[in-house]
């Protein structure tokens, strides 16, 4: 039952000047696609090129080939306005500080996408106030929220702002660029919660990136991990997390500490096992731009570009080895022994 | 005009733009300055009707006289009454700068922002043209100015608006620059608005502060120019009265009468100081404006807390905290820590956890001695090893610093000083713990380099900090800070800011250099996996009190204090796939709103009348487990399962 | 490095057309005849028409103007239209003493200015307030007025320092020195000022950047912090506003020569004004442009110097 993509980005690259007259190119042929109501997650680590991705959706990245295309319909990648339905592809960044104008009320600041919008669509401009304090009451602020100011908020609250701001115009799809990076743990849960409600009341598809493993696989459906600008492994959240088939993608989540002394222990060895004399990495070319970290290297990685090759019912890894590696020894002791705290729960 | 046509967000947008003014009129030395200015120029401009005197009239009876009830400033050597000539001479001045400013706002504003918000070729162009606009030596234009112009201080003083117009558009560009780059705007831009709508409503906002601070500061260096040109006698001719003239007048005669001096300097000090000032109140104020939530700062009513648990340090541990309370300096002082205590033995890790504000980085710098300059220890006691170290002053500090105590901080780049090499950043180090200096320290440096196992410490020891990456500068930090063999070194947040796989080589790294010299980690984190990967013990800390201690292997499984679950349970790991994450409701209250009882009482699901009515002593569960809970045993007993 | 300075040289060139066409433009511009304001009312014909010629009237503004620009080239600024000497000859023999007055500012008000604005900063408390107010004073002060001020009090009443006249270094640097003195003193008091507030500003901002912090936290001396570190870092915007005080002094030579009757360029700028002599205040201009240039390349030098990420690149 093959929905068509909401979202449809085809061999995306994009170059950013770099030093002396090269160009370094960000995002390297990348492939992806968001199906209605679903949330892709894109995980790696910074400088991987995942807000850059999200900035060549938007329409402000000097994309230099490929397309992109929303509903069927290829966007103009390098100009916003030219766009039609602007409004249907929102975004919520990382920073709740630089996110939000601070000599704007928080009522100016939700009213003013929708504002545009009625404006350029020449229709009547009756109930934008009840729109904005219904969003700000689902967002779960105040109701005098819409006569202060930003700096009178917390980070949560400037973030459940943002949100706000994103959802007045009913967006078909969120772009959430660290969305919750910035937040303490327990804010990040609120933030999370809500975003995830509010998915599942409007059904909007979310391209959700984040450098961190746990929350992509709280919050994904499919999950993509990048690594120097190129896809590396694609697949459910469930089996890129369960069952890492790339060697970046295992370092990956061998690297994230869980929250269990023994278990770490154990996560501690395997990245061990993974480790390899520091290689300077090699410009990226031909060849696999992670063979210079990874220990399964053969010569051929050096010289040939993997190319993503599919797995499984979904999956695909670009890997010249796949099919070869040995099983990851991650997970020995089942999910559900984590700890009694999470046992305990519900 | 680019404004909304809903009613409703318009008066909000408005109380913004008042706001300035205000805020600058409530401060006291705003006002003053506003009030002085607002006289001058009112006493100036209605000089026809309000001077004593026709400021040409001589009065030669009344020749040099000093100050009198007649002539309130006295008079000049031509008789002629001082007041009303400061009265008159000061509409040519005051009319001169405003013609400057007028122009250098017209001129320098619009090419300002668009350079600033449009880049591109405009921007190029605009920067060059202003580059070589401000290497113009100003004065020869003026001179030239007015030997064409026949001494019209009009042509100069535009003349001077517009070859000052550079360095105010340079300051609006980069303003706009600043903007730019504020996801508000990219999130403007993203609606759809047009740029003349994101440049009026999202970037010009953020640059008035800018502006008019560079405005009246042009304003003050304008009227130096335009009395300075008047006392040559190159503006207005010369029985006509201005202030530089009248500087001239006297300096003609300061051998028989200092006083005639003293009317127009000091008329020309404070009116270029007021407006100099008026500059810095603005600055001041804006950058108060937009900063901090206006917290509310009635005092607060902390119940003694009682010091429940181990009021002692124990003797025999290398780092003990006893009773630690901290507040800000002032007439209304905010406590930020309260009574907090713990104990590091030597060569363990002890994770100091909690969220953001709950005072852990406060805990670390009070532990090494470098409090915020405007804060200090209120009460309790620091032991390190054996000796109470939390009264010293910094130079005895400095004797343990580095060889005892060292530290590292969370961002890697900002702890190394950019100006530097790195190997003479850590030969500085080896130099202040050693005492050895030159080849030999450098030696040492390279040494200490390759034990934080940074590939080609020769290399790396050349570069600048900006040369390397992020990972690298944190063990050059690690390598500075064991450069003096610690016992005790305090990492806040070592890994925050770095990827995981990067974190996870920098924890190793700590784990076996720890282990090498037997040195005990203070790991402040707000990460449970972090803990998990190295502590063995655990503070957990909220709203500026140790609310669990524990040893790590313990916190995990049987948390004993509701906040340390709840944290728990909020983490994405320890939620099961398709189940909503157990979030902690409400948020942390800040210093000023602790309440009387339990901090965490209204968020606690455990939380009974009790919790509320005074502070909660620290209860001892077993040996090494502490708990600033009422209700522990239920919360162990497991009844009171969610 | 060597583009920085490149560029520097580059942008002198349009610098000097620019200051020389617009005077030159302005000039045309203007309503009336230049030399009936040049002779003032009572001008005879004769005379009126002897200046026309003399100041090359009788040709269009840009062929005059070409005439101008080819004498530069060959080290010929044409001659004063008062005393009928080369300009090149009589700036010549004014330049040392601006220059003199001017490098004695800049370094005056980078050394007391640094140590004042470090000290406010570092020592806090009531010594910083006192600083502050008298850089709000320096500030606010007109140059020419503490000019006259000085003269009172050092030269007439207690006659420490000659009230006038300047003394070449060549003759005797004793005295050479103490000419320029209370000259000094009157064209410093603002930079020193300025550089004060910039000194204070950046190390305030220094001293609560994580690298000072440790630093101190492991153990490196409270002295070689401040001298070596803070004092680098905070140098970084100091030197920056010392070009732009720089060029404020040199303007400033303008209204403080005159009371001190320094035979410099900038009271002969004033003479020139007073009596509409153009090409004297071209040549000035020409002059004043050049030490600007040289000031912003060293400017620009120490800034590559105390930069690394510029000396890097
Ligand atoms: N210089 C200061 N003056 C006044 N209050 C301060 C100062 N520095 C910190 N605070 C306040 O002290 C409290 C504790 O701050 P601290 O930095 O120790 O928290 P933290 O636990 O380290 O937080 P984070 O996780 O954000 O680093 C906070 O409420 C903070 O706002
Ligand atoms: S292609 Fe080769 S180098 Fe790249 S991940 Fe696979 S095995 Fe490693
Ligand atoms: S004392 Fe009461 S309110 Fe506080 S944590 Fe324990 S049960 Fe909750
Ligand atoms: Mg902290």
């Amino acid at each position: 039952m093959k929905t068509d993509p909401l979202l449809q980005v085809e061999r995306l690259c994009v170059d950013y000047p770099g030093r002396r007259r090269q160009r370094f190119r960000a995002v390297d042929s990348v492939d992806l696609t968001v199906a209605p109501g679903e949330t892709l997650g894109v995980v790696g680590e910074s400088g991987s090129g995942k807000s850059t991705i999200a900035k060549a959706i938007l329409g402000i990245a000097p994309v230099t080939a490929g397309t992109v295309r929303f509903e069927g319909s290829e966007l103009d990648p390098r100009r916003v306005r030219r766009r039609k339905p602007i409004t249907d592809i929102q975004v919520v960044f990382q920073d709740p500080v630089s996110s939000l104008d601070p000599t704007k009320t928080v009522g100016y600041t939700v009213a003013e996408p929708l504002v545009a919008r009625l404006r350029r669509e020449r229709g009547g401009t009756g109930d934008v106030r009840r729109q904005v304090a219904e969003m700000l009451d689902r967002v779960g602020l105040p109701e005098n929220a819409a006569s202060r100011y930003p700096a009178q908020f917390s980070g949560g609250q400037r973030q459940r702002i943002a949100i706000a701001r994103a959802f007045i115009v009913r967006p078909r799809l969120v772009v959430c660029d660290e969305a919750v990076s910035a937040l303490d743990l327990s804010v990040q849960a609120q933030i999370l919660n809500l975003l995830t409600d509010v998915q599942r009341e409007l059904g909007v598809s979310y391209l959700f990136i984040s450098h961190d493993l746990s929350v992509i696989e709280h919050v994904s459906d499919r999950v993509l991990v990048l690594y120097r600008g190129r896809v590396m492994e694609t697949g459910s959240a469930a089996s890129v997390v369960q069952s890492p088939q790339h060697p970046y993608t295992r370092v990956l989540l061998a690297a994230a500490p869980v929250h269990d002394p023994l278990r770490q222990r154990q996560r501690r060895e395997l990245r061990a096992s993974y480790r390899i004399e520091p290689r300077g990495a090699a410009p990226l070319g031909d060849s696999c731009p992670f063979a210079h970290r990874c220990r399964f290297a053969v010569d051929r990685c050096f010289q040939e570009r993997p190319v993503l090759r599919p797995t499984g019912v979904d999956g695909a890894v670009a890997c010249h080895r796949y099919g070869e590696l040995p099983p990851d020894a991650e997970d020995d002791i089942p999910r559900e022994s984590r700890s009694t705290t999470t046992e305990g729960s519900k | 005009m680019t404004t909304l046509p809903e009613p409703a967000p318009r008066p909000a947008a408005n109380a913004a733009n008042t706001g300035l003014v205000r805020s600058v009129l409530r401060s006291p030395r705003g006002a003053i300055v506003v009030a002085f200015l607002v006289v001058l120029i009112l006493a100036c401009a209605l000089a026809p009707l309000i001077a004593p005197y026709d400021p040409l009239a001589q009065h030669l009876s009344a020749v040099r006289s000093g100050p009198s009830g007649g002539y309130w400033l006295g008079t000049d050597s031509l008789g002629r009454d001082l007041l009303s000539r400061l009265l008159h001479g000061g509409r040519s001045s005051l009319l001169g700068v405003l013609e400057a400013v007028v122009t250098l706002l017209i001129v320098a504003l619009p090419t300002g922002l668009l350079a600033g918000y449009l880049g591109g070729t405009f921007d190029r162009i605009a920067m060059r043209v202003a580059e070589v606009v401000m290497s113009v030596p100003v004065v020869i234009i003026l001179l030239a100015v007015l030997s064409i112009f026949n001494h019209s201080m009009t042509s100069a003083m535009i003349a001077f608006g517009v070859l000052g117009s550079s360095g105010l558009m340079r300051v609006i560009r980069g303003a706009a620059l600043t903007a730019r780059e504020e996801l508000y705007v990219t999130a403007a831009e993203l609606m759809g608005l047009s740029r003349l709508q994101v440049v009026v409503r999202h970037v010009l906002p953020r640059c008035r502060g800018a502006i008019i601070i560079q405005a009246s500061l042009f304003a003050a260096v304008t009227l130096g120019v335009q009395t300075g040109l008047t006392f040559l006698s190159l503006g207005p001719p010369p029985p006509a009265a201005t202030w530089g003239g009248m500087v001239a007048d006297a300096a003609s005669v300061f051998n028989q009468d200092a006083w005639m001096l003293v009317p127009p300097g000091a008329t020309i000090a404070l009116t270029v100081l007021a407006f100099g000032l008026l500059g810095d109140v603005v600055r001041d104020v804006s950058a108060e404006k937009y900063a901090a939530a206006p917290a509310s700062r009635r005092k607060r009513r902390t119940g003694t807390p009682e010091t429940a648990g181990r009021p002692e340090p124990a003797t025999d541990m290398l780092l003990s905290v006893r009773d630690l309370s901290v507040a800000t300096d002032g007439e209304r002082p905010l406590t930020l820590l309260d009574a907090v205590g713990f104990d590091i033995a030597a060569g363990e890790t002890v994770g100091l956890v909690g969220e953001s504000g709950s005072g852990k980085t406060m805990t670390a710098r009070a532990v090494i001695g470098l409090l915020p300059g405007n804060c200090q220890i209120t009460s309790g006691r620091v032991v390190f090893d054996g000796s109470p170290v939390q009264d010293l002053d910094q130079r005895a500090f400095r004797k343990l610093r580095g060889r005892r105590i060292a530290m590292i901080s969370q961002e890697p780049m900002a702890a190394l000083d950019p100006s530097f090499r790195i190997g003479s950043l850590v030969a500085e180090v080896v130099r202040a713990v050693d005492g050895i200096k030159g080849k030999a320290a450098h030696a040492r440096a390279i040494e200490l380099l390759r034990m934080v196992e940074i590939p080609d410490p020769e290399a790396v020891a050349r570069r600048f900090p900006h040369q390397i990456s992020g990972g690298m500068a944190q063990r050059v930090a690690i390598a500075m800070a064991i450069a003096g063999r610690p016992e005790l070194l305090i990492a806040d947040e070592p890994t925050t800011a770095l990827d995981v796989t990067v974190q996870a080589e920098i924890l190793d790294l700590l784990r076996s250099l720890q282990q090498q010299n037997n040195m005990a980690i203070l790991l402040v984190t707000h990460d449970w996996g972090v803990v998990a990967d190295v502590c063995t013990k655990v503070v957990v800390m909220y709203a500026g009190q140790v609310v669990e201690t524990a040893p790590a292997g313990a916190v995990f499984d049987r948390p004993a204090h509701p906040y340390t679950r709840a944290l728990l349970l909020s983490s994405p790991e320890n939620t099961h796939i398709g189940e909503r994450i157990q979030a902690i409701p409400g948020s942390v209250p800040t210093p000023q709103r602790w309440p009387a009882g339990c901090r965490f009482a209204s968020r606690c699901d455990l939380a009974q009348p009790g919790c509320t009515e005074g502070a909660i002593p620290v209860k001892d569960i077993s040996e090494g487990r502490l708990s600033r809970c009422l209700r522990v045993d239920t919360l162990l007993g497991g009844e009171a399962r969610r | 490095m060597l583009k920085l300075l490149a560029h520097r040289v580059a942008l002198s060139i349009p610098l000097v057309l620019l200051v020389s066409v617009v005077v030159f433009a302005l000039e045309s511009l203007v309503p009336g005849d230049p030399a009936r304001t040049i002779l003032g009312e009572n001008a005879t014909p004769e005379g009126i028409a002897a200046l026309h010629q003399q100041m090359g009237l009788d040709q269009p503004w840009l062929e005059r103007y070409w005439h101008w620009l080819s004498g530069l080239f060959h080290g010929d600024l044409g001659a004063s239209l008062f005393t009928g000497d080369a300009v090149t000859s009589e700036l010549n023999a004014r330049l040392g003493v601006t220059v003199s007055l001017v490098l004695c500012c800049v370094l005056v008000s980078a050394v007391a200015g640094t140590a004042l604005g470090m000290f406010s900063a570092i020592r806090g408390g009531p010594a910083a307030r006192v600083v502050d107010v008298l850089s709000l004073t320096g500030l606010a002060l007109p140059n020419f007025w503490v000019a006259i001020v000085l003269v009172a009090l050092f030269a007439v009443k207690i006659r420490l320092f000659p009230a006038t006249g300047y003394v070449p270094l060549a003759e005797s640097p004793g005295h050479w020195l103490r000419s320029l003195v209370l000259p000094v003193i009157a064209l410093s008091l603002f930079g020193v000022t300025a550089v004060a507030k910039q000194a204070r500003d950046a190390t305030l901002e220094v001293q609560d950047t994580d690298y000072i912090r440790v630093l101190r936290g492991n153990g490196v001396a409270e002295s070689r912090i401040v001298l070596k570190h803070m004092l680098r870092n905070a140098a970084i915007p100091v030197v920056t506003v010392l070009g732009v005080v720089a060029v404020s002094m040199l303007s400033g030579t303008v209204f403080v020569e005159g009371v001190f009757v320094l035979p410099g360029l900038g009271s002969l700028a004033t003479q020139a004004t007073t009596d509409h002599d153009l090409p004297v205040i071209l040549g000035i201009g020409v002059y004043f442009t050049v030490v600007v240039i040289i000031l912003n390349l060293l400017v620009d030098l120490a800034y590559g110097m105390l930069n690394p990420k510029v000396r890097a690149s």
